[in-house]
């Protein structure tokens, strides 16, 4: 049994477990980001491109791991989660314990299982893939379909697994539309002739440069949008799919036949560690999430020396879950030096009573 | 009141939704099946329809001809329905479909005479 | 003079025969034709005999409670069955003391009084005057058991009791105090004038009275035959109606009178419910009980005249485990019905439209029928269209590229018309295929299909034809291990009583975790088209309540055969959900070629089961 003593504890290593790493670091802590993946960086290692700049998720892992290499855990699979008074002990798999006063949780997101919604056909018919399927297939650079055959016409399906209470999702995932035209996009980009409709309720384009994307999609690509919602998917005989759904702007019910459906699926989040500790599964919110989501920092689990940041406190894209984790981190250093300067009060009061 | 209506801009009378009109259907609709104000027009229920692939018709519309007061249309529609409760289970918001078409049909009497 | 006070008893027994009487004939004539033959077909000494054997056993000895629960079945057997004793008793008694056989009732009833003073003696007397005290206290311990159940229910083994409207609380005082006043009206007589058995007489030469305040016994006395008296005015407007209609219902009953469409049998059977609330604890509308929509509930709101409000009408599952739980075997679903197509059985529709949809019409020995809810369950669709062309049935899958509905919906809606325009169409359309059989994967449809479409050809289940492969040695699937659990579907279960047929399918495919079943005990997945009130959030309830009960530790799949269970169950998402048809099918694609092509054939299906 090896026993590691650390100021802070990093669960995830994705983009906001390293953020708030790179920063607790540079203002001294000692610190250990515990991955359960054998390489750290989160989904920035699934994802080819980043919105909305076109980015490569690449070169915005590469700097958050620099320096870190030896802090980084990985293929570390938690066992136990417990907490004292003073401190958070993390146990894993070859029995390693961890303790530290400060746990920060930073465990992302878990993409929306698509099989549930069967309607989709995902599962069930070839050619309906998820988004996260399709970045894989965009990153190998090999949009093909089972056929071995290049798509001709892709239908993007938004919302799949979010805003939707018969999932029991009831939130709106958030970056799922505007991923929805970076692929779509980026479809466009390399198979010249493709045609990409992407079927909405309500596009939510909400953060910055989003709508440049949008217009881009619409003037270079000539992207169809659509508003309405699948609702079911059929096969023909040559492997071509049917989908149905009613066109709420001609206000006429509408078929299409396609090559490939794209399932914009949503967030939902990582249970692993609120599976097992009762005291972080106490912080899920209403949406299932973790956090209470209000204003007032304060509000929030932080006193306990329990942090939350990224994509497992609501739906975020990688920008909002960086700034969320620095933000956070700077609260760990808060929480660390008061208790710090606590530890020393408490000792003086322990040295003065030994002395009188 | 009844000048005022004439006030401001000019849509001529067959293609105006007049939404200064109240609409006591539908307000006692909302009132019993509270679950039809959270619609967001969608369309999933009319896509999966077993009348839509015929007629057109489906919930979605069914919903704004009874908001916007275009109730022959509504009437028509109503009698379409095979009731067979798919616009239910597609529904994103669970609106509680089945229950509003008969209620609606019980407002507006549609009955076999 | 002083025997003035059995006036209260005989006007309220003379009332309560008068009422009951002319409500029997009222309802009598009130039944349908089609009914009124059925009776009299019904007429046979063998009829008769088994009803009456049926009377003492559920009006008297309550059988049926017994088996549900025991400390139940003894508080409502004690009072029953006592009471009924006491008056049987009684009435030997007074044939003895007095020597007519017709005495009139109040004698029997008060005979006490009637022999106040007769000092006799001898084993008889003594005898008798021992049964009846046995008898009161038996009487009384139910009466006992009944007051204690209102306080504490959890004691009786029932879960919830029944909250009762006012006049059956106040016909509920009156019963209570039938004995009570009874006990206190003996005592007392024999605190006067001796007499009694080891407990009326016990107690009575207990308490020491003057002789002057004897009129005090008469008081009593009074009391008795007020009570009794105003029991009897109130029972034909309380509960307790059923004390008396449980008769009339079960000769009815064993006539195989239907009670859909037949206002008449309708009234008999609502008011032979007693109220028990055995049906509350079975009913899984527990999450949603604002709106009264519970049998008993229901049941009482037609009884008391008061109409049910259209929500609580609407606000069932149909699923029908009420009535299978019922001791009384009231037909709750069709009394539903019946409301549901008073409500809305005229409502108009138009499906003229469906005459201007270009059906296919092969001709195919197969009609394979989706049903609308399969449209939204693509897995079970291919699966059967595999297995279907694995096996090189000659099929059509009528209803792949438009739908059809089965009308079943509009019928548990109530809108009857409707229904059966729609049942028309959907009839024609799958016989224009001159089908040899027709399997449907949807056991909705195929309700409807059994009970309303009049098919000469037989209707099958997908599991009974997965089941007639297997039986044939033809595809015989490989098993793996995945630990499964099968739902039930009401349709399905209770409603056809197709059990084994899909748990022999299962058994060869995995590892089957319940075998066993007990045939009318499954749950509602919650997502019954029946029912209009009840939000997601409650179906969702529902659902993960029946998927908690039926899954042990390590299950980790659910199947089922109906796919609005499937759908229903996903939503709620906490197993991963398969039809037995998709298990079948991938197991299917597993065997070597030459073992398929060798097997298909087109096969006759004379050995299908046949239609009811
Ligand atoms: C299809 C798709 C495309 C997207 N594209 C973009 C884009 O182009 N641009 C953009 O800004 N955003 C994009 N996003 C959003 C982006 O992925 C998220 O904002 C971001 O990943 C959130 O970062 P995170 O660190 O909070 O979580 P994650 O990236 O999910 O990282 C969490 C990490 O925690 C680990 N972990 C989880 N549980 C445990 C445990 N119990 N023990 C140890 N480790 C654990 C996981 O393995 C993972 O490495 C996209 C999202 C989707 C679905
Ligand atoms: S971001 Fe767009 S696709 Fe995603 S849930 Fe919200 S509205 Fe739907
Ligand atoms: S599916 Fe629901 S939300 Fe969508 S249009 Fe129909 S009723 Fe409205
Ligand atoms: S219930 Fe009526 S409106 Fe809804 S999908 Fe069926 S036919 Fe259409
Ligand atoms: S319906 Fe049957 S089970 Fe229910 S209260 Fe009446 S008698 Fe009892
Ligand atoms: S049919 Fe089912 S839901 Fe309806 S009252 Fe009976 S037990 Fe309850």
């Amino acid at each position: 049994m090896k026993r590691t003593e650390a100021d802070c504890i990093i669960i995830g290593a994705g983009p906001a477990g390293l953020k708030a790493g790179t920063i607790l670091q540079s203002l001294g802590y000692k610190i250990f980001i515990l991955e359960k993946e054998y390489q750290p960086g989160g989904k920035l290692l699934l994802w080819n491109t980043l919105f909305p700049h076109d980015e490569s998720a690449m070169e915005i892992l590469n700097p958050l791991l620099k320096d870190q290499k030896k802090n980084i855990m990985t293929s570390v699979q938690i066992e136990t989660i417990t907490k004292s008074p003073e401190e958070f002990t993390v146990a894993d798999q070859n029995q390693t314990i961890y303790t530290s006063p400060a746990l920060f949780i930073s465990t992302g997101f878990k993409p929306f299982n698509a099989g549930r919604k069967e309607e989709y056909g995902y599962g069930i018919y070839d050619n309906v893939i998820t988004s996260v399927e399709l970045e894989d297939k965009l990153k190998n650079n090999n949009i093909t379909m089972t056929n071995g055959k290049v798509p001709g016409k892709v239908a993007m399906i938004h919302c799949v697994g979010s805003r939707d209470i018969k999932v029991g999702n009831e939130y709106c995932s958030s970056v799922c539309c505007i991923t929805g035209i970076k692929q779509a996009m980026e479809l466009g980009k390399r198979i010249p002739g493709i045609q990409v409709s992407c079927l909405y309720m309500d596009l939510r384009l909400n953060g910055r440069f989003y709508e440049d994307n949008y217009k881009m999609a619409q003037m270079s690509h000539k992207i169809q949008f659509i508003r309405g919602r699948l609702s079911e998917t059929n096969e023909d005989v040559d492997g071509s799919l049917v989908i149905r759904y009613e066109d709420t702007l001609a206000g006429k019910p509408a078929k299409m036949i396609v090559d490939m459906i794209v399932l914009l699926v949503g967030m939902q989040l990582d249970k692993s560690v609120s599976r097992i500790c009762p005291l972080i599964n106490e912080q899920t919110g209403t949406d299932g999430f973790f956090g209470t989501g209000k204003i007032d920092f304060s509000s929030n689990p932080q006193k306990d020396g329990l942090f939350f940041a990224g994509a497992c406190t609501g739906p975020k894209n990688i920008t909002e879950s960086m700034n969320e984790a620095s933000r956070v981190a700077f609260e760990v250093h808060h929480f660390l030096k008061n208790s710090l300067i606590s530890e020393i009060h408490d000792r003086h009061d322990r040295f003065r009573l030994q002395n009188s | 009141m009844i000048g005022m209506t004439d006030f401001g801009f000019k849509i001529h009378k067959d293609q105006l939704l007049d939404q200064d009109r109240p609409n006591v259907a539908y307000k006692e609709m909302i009132e019993k099946v509270p679950s039809l104000s959270l619609c967001i027009s969608c369309g999933s229920c009319t896509a999966t329809c077993n009348s839509s692939e015929m007629t057109g018709m489906g919930f979605r519309k069914l919903h704004l001809y009874l908001k916007t007061g275009l109730y022959v249309n509504l009437k028509r529609g109503l009698k379409y329905c095979q009731y067979c409760g798919k616009c239910w289970l597609v529904c994103p918001r669970g609106v509680n479909t089945r229950k509003a078409i008969v209620e609606m049909k019980r407002i507006f009497e549609i009955y076999k005479t | 003079m002083e025997s003035f006070f059995v006036i209260p008893f005989t006007i309220g027994l003379i009332f309560l025969i008068i009422s009951l009487t002319a409500s029997y004939i009222r309802w009598f004539m009130a039944l349908r034709i089609k009914n009124k033959v059925r009776l009299k077909k019904a007429l046979s000494i063998k009829w008769l005999v088994v009803s009456l054997v049926e009377v003492f056993r559920e009006c008297l000895l309550h059988i049926r409670i017994f088996k549900v629960n025991k400390r139940l079945w003894y508080m409502h057997m004690s009072l029953a069955f006592g009471w009924f004793l006491l008056i049987l008793a009684g009435h030997i008694e007074t044939i003895s003391k007095t020597g007519t056989f017709f005495a009139s009732p109040y004698k029997a009833i008060f005979l006490d009084f009637y022999t106040r003073g007769h000092l006799e003696t001898g084993w008889s007397v003594t005898g008798f005057n021992y049964i009846m005290d046995i008898l009161l206290i038996f009487v009384l311990s139910g009466l006992f058991l009944a007051i204690y159940k209102r306080f504490n229910a959890k004691l009786l083994g029932v879960g919830k009791t029944a909250n009762h409207s006012s006049t059956d609380k106040v016909a509920l005082a009156f019963l209570w105090l039938v004995f009570p006043a009874r006990l206190i009206a003996e005592t007392l007589n024999h605190t006067f004038y001796d007499g009694g058995g080891f407990f009326t007489g016990f107690l009575g030469n207990l308490i020491y009275l003057q002789e002057n305040y004897n009129f005090l016994s008469n008081a009593a006395w009074l009391f008795y035959s007020s009570v009794l008296g105003g029991f009897f005015i109130l029972l034909p407007f309380s509960r307790y109606m059923h004390i008396f209609t449980e008769i009339p219902h079960i000769f009815l009953k064993n006539a195989n009178i239907e009670v859909l469409h037949d206002d008449g049998i309708t009234n008999f059977q609502v008011h032979a419910c007693s109220s028990c609330g055995i049906c509350l604890d079975t009913c899984q509308m527990n999450v949603k009980t604002g709106l009264m929509g519970q049998s008993l509930y229901f049941l009482r709101n037609l009884r008391n005249g008061k109409k049910p409000k259209e929500n609580s009408i609407m606000n069932c599952l149909m699923c029908g485990r009420c009535k299978q739980v019922c001791p009384v075997q009231v037909d709750t679903l069709s009394i539903r019905m019946n409301e549901r197509n008073r409500m809305n059985g005229k409502m108009n529709y138009d499906f003229s439209y469906l005459d201007e949809a270009s059906w296919p019409a092969f001709q195919s020995r197969i009609v394979f029928f989706g049903g609308c809810m399969t449209r939204l369950t693509p897995a079970i669709r291919e699966a059967m269209k595999k297995i279907f062309m694995l096996t090189g049935e000659d099929f059509i899958f009528i209803d792949e590229y438009e739908a059809i509905c089965c009308g079943r919906p509009l019928l548990l809606s109530g809108q009857y018309e409707a229904f059966r325009e729609i049942v028309n169409r959907t009839r024609r359309r799958i016989l224009d295929c001159h089908p040899a059989l027709i399997v449907t994967t949807c056991p909705i449809c195929l309700n409807t299909f059994k009970n309303d479409y009049y098919f000469q050809i037989p209707v099958v289940h997908h599991s009974q034809y997965l089941n007639s492969l297997i039986k044939e040695g033809r595809f015989i699937p490989q098993r793996n291990g995945v630990k499964t659990v099968y739902h039930d579907p009401c349709e399905l279960g209770r409603d056809l009583g197709i059990y084994s047929e899909p748990r022999k399918v299962l058994d060869s495919l995995v590892y089957l975790q319940n075998k066993d079943y007990k045939a009318g005990d499954g749950l509602c997945c919650g997502g019954s088209l029946a029912d209009l009130e009840l939000d997601v959030e409650e179906k969702m309830q529902i659902a993960r309540e029946t998927i908690e009960q039926i899954v042990t530790n390590d299950t980790q799949q659910l199947t089922t055969g109906c796919p609005l269970c499937k759908m229903t169950f996903q939503m709620a998402g906490l197993y991963p959900v398969k039809d037995l048809a998709e298990i079948y099918a991938e197991s299917m694609i597993t065997l070597p070629v030459e073992k398929i092509t060798a097997n298909m054939k087109i096969r006759n299906y004379s050995n299908m089961p046949v239609n009811r």
